[in-house]
């Protein structure tokens, strides 16, 4: 299963996501300190989303879930 | 001295026009309760009873009558007076706290600038004053993003100027009471103004057990009361304290004004909101800007989260000067 935009969105990856959650929230991350968002546009593939927000981004339509499993081959005859 | 602001924190928009570049002398915004003479026959007192419609006359006076500047009040009023039932309006956006972000201002849903006056006096120089009819409601918000230059993509998450809701200056609600129930019922000295599943920040709540303060989801009681998800039956009501808004429920209108735009090909801002300050998702999308002065105003339903930012995103290379500003409905 993969996460997929519905809406523009923005969150941060790696070590900026790090440093939001240490100060609990961006707004609380002393100015100056620069933390660069990454930003996926409708129709886009999110699975790297912070996991706090993806219940809340659910609720609000913003993302959903896709089953992007792949499809079976199809089935050929053999000898024709 | 918090709450006092002086000539120098005014800024005035007018489609994408700074109309203080032409010195501007006075700036007037006036709501008006329209009301009817309801005093009859015998009564010796004149009697008003407002009728439920508000007006907003707008005023500014006294700027100078400049020909050349193309930034100018007479290059955007010059002829603008409209004289066809089918003219446009303009976006006026209006502040007296000063140009950052957080500082309140005020949007208008429409206007008509009615009277356009040019003044030339002896010993003087010459002025313009315009009067502007509002149609429709006086908007009152925080900006999202200052007026500033800007020369390739940005947010204002990576530069840490997001905003948090409960910091913007706005209407703080006083609390008499919160019940002993579950869940505990918050009693409101006036009209609480609130829709089920608006988010308030409470804060000085004293002897409620458990403790109510903090961020809480309402549900509407009546007009006055609401309760939230705390068991007090246990413990007590407390009392005293108050609330601000936000998160609501009513949608949001935003605003943005271009006042300088070069080179660039294209520009897009758009208004993003948060529920947890991690993620955060598109609110409100602004058209396409191709040039400049730009103003528009746009309006979105639904839920309007309590973190706000802005985010632009140009094509090619140039400069763009730009404002934005978010107003919950």
């Amino acid at each position: 299963m993969r996460l997929r935009a519905k809406n523009g969105i923005s969150y941060p990856v790696g070590d900026a996501l790090a440093l939001v959650r240490q100060h609990g929230g961006l707004t609380k991350v002393p100015k100056g300190a620069k933390v660069p968002y990454k930003r996926v546009e409708a129709g886009g593939f999110c699975d790297d989303l912070p996991e706090e927000s993806i219940a809340l981004l659910l609720q609000r339509g913003d993302i959903e879930i896709v089953d992007e499993a792949p499809k079976a081959a199809p089935k050929t005859r053999k000898g024709a | 001295m918090a709450g006092k602001f002086g000539g120098g924190s005014v800024w005035f928009l007018v489609d994408g026009y700074d109309v203080l570049t032409a010195k501007a002398k006075q700036l007037a915004l006036k709501v008006t309760s329209k009301t009817e003479a309801t005093a009859g026959l015998g009564d010796t007192w004149d009697a008003h009873t407002p009728i439920g419609r508000s007006m907003v006359t707008l005023t500014q006076g006294g700027a100078y009558f400049d020909t050349t500047a193309t930034t100018g009040l007479h290059a955007g009023f010059s002829g603008s007076v409209p004289s066809s039932a089918q003219a446009s309006t303009r976006v006026i956006c209006v502040g007296f706290g000063g140009n950052t972000i957080g500082a309140p201002f005020f949007g208008m849903e429409g206007a008509f600038s009615s009277e356009y006056e040019v003044l030339a006096e002896q010993d003087g120089l010459t002025k313009a004053n315009v009067g502007y009819s509002i149609t429709g409601q006086r908007d009152q918000g925080a900006i999202v993003q200052e007026l500033e230059a800007k020369t390739s993509d940005w947010n204002t998450k990576t530069g840490g100027e997001q905003l948090d809701s409960s910091t913007v200056p706005q209407r703080v609600y006083a609390i008499t009471s919160n019940s002993q129930a579950n869940p505990t019922v918050v009693t409101c000295a006036s009209p609480h103004g609130l829709t089920t599943g608006d988010a308030v920040l409470i804060s000085g709540v004293s002897g409620s057990s458990p403790d109510i303060n903090g961020e809480q989801t309402v549900t509407v009681i009546d007009t006055t009361t609401f309760s939230v998800a705390v068991n007090t039956s246990a413990g007590t009501g407390g009392t005293g304290g108050s609330f601000v808004k936000i998160t609501t429920q009513n949608g949001a209108v935003g605003y943005q004004q271009v006042t300088a735009f070069s080179g660039f090909s294209g520009f897009i801002g758009k208004i993003q909101d948060s529920a947890d300050d991690v993620s955060y998702a598109d609110l409100v999308t602004f058209a396409d800007v191709t040039s400049g002065p730009d103003a528009e105003r746009v309006e979105v339903s639904g839920q309007v989260d309590r973190y706000l930012s802005f985010d632009g995103n140009v094509t090619g290379t140039g400069s763009i000067t730009v404002l934005a500003g978010l107003c919950r409905l």
